[in-house]
């Protein structure tokens, strides 16, 4: 029941912690999300990340362009839109309220 | 035995062996049906497809030869099953798939298949049999060979020893037909062209042979010794 929940809870938050990563880093390709989540042991599972990048990307808040790699396949470098830039900051704002509220609520003191 | 193909992921070409490849297929139809009716489904697809890719070319970089089933699994379970991809933000959740388990016995007959149809087609050949002899193994081996009771071909030998054309031939026959070496050259799996009979090898295991044969003449008069005895 507990796994249930802090599952949910990281998929939730998933959407606006990718935002927040590229728009940290100007871009960012999906290897680089996922080892910045994972720093944060907030990875869940890492097919999860692939569908939701192109679902953002189809949504119009995201947009990507294609770099050659030396090392491996061609990739994938994301970036926010105009439009995304204006949704992460609605994400972020509503995320401080809820946290805020959220300590305020479970703190005894 | 492991045959390895080239597959190419995601514009890379990628050493991987059989076995290792069907297993990356049924996880890559597993997605295609988990994203089955997705918008962008062709795109997700691609963009694991490049990410495994890029985890075989890291794996691959590290010096190994090809990838192998740990690898491909070690990467599923990285990336995940297709039944965790169940997204959240979509209301009411699709429909849980739960992916095929990796089917052993299809893939037992692949492998079984490709072995017998590489190697099993050779043609048998004539070899004294070491696993079933009295003297040489002539005799067994030939009544191998030609998928018949060893007794029988035994008793016409000794008729021809008696004649005595016999024993030189069976002396000729013992010298000129290699011993084989494991059953699997006796049913013919082995061939081994590359390692004739030199007159070397042919005098070294007739020094062995007669050794051999030695002591199981000592333990057959033992035997007879034992048999008389009793009477």
């Amino acid at each position: 029941m507990v796994d249930n929940t802090e599952s949910q809870m990281r998929k939730g938050l998933l959407e606006l912690c990718i935002l927040g990563i590229i728009q940290k880093h100007g871009e960012a390709y999906p290897s680089d999300i996922l080892e910045q989540l994972k720093k944060q042991k907030l990875v869940v599972l890492e097919g999860t990340l692939y569908p939701l990048l192109t679902r953002l990307k189809n949504a119009e808040v995201l947009t990507y362009r294609w770099e050659e790699s030396v090392s491996g396949p061609p990739r994938k470098y994301y970036a926010l839109t105009k439009n995304g830039l204006k949704i992460y900051a609605q994400l972020r704002n509503t995320w401080d309220e809820l946290s805020s509220a959220v300590n305020h609520l479970t703190n005894t003191i | 035995m492991q045959r390895i193909i080239q597959i190419n992921i995601a514009k890379q070409v990628i050493p991987i062996e059989e076995d290792a490849y069907l297993l990356l297929k049924d996880y890559i139809n597993s997605l295609e049906r988990q994203f089955d009716g997705e918008e962008g489904k062709e795109e997700i697809i691609q963009d694991i497809e490049s990410r495994i890719a890029e985890l075989f070319s890291i794996k691959l970089s590290s010096g190994a030869p090809s990838i192998d089933q740990a690898d491909v699994q070690k990467v599923t379970e990285t990336l995940g099953h297709a039944s965790d991809f169940i997204d959240t933000t979509i209301p009411n959740g699709r429909d849980k798939y739960v992916p095929g388990p990796y089917k052993p016995t299809d893939r037992k007959q692949q492998q079984q298949s490709s072995y017998t149809g590489s190697s099993a087609k050779q043609e048998r050949r004539l070899f004294r049999n070491p696993y079933d002899k009295m003297v040489g193994g002539v005799c067994s081996g030939v009544a191998y060979y030609f998928d018949i009771d060893p007794t029988i071909v035994r008793l016409i030998c000794a008729f021809m020893l008696l004649s005595g054309v016999g024993l030189i031939a069976y002396l000729v026959a013992w010298a000129v037909i290699p011993m084989a070496r494991s059953r699997e050259e006796l049913d013919g799996y082995v061939f081994d062209s590359k390692n004739p009979m030199d007159i070397h090898t042919m005098a070294r295991n007739m020094g062995a042979e007669l050794h051999d044969l030695k002591n199981r003449a000592e333990a057959m008069s033992q035997e007879l010794r034992d048999f008389f005895r009793k009477k």
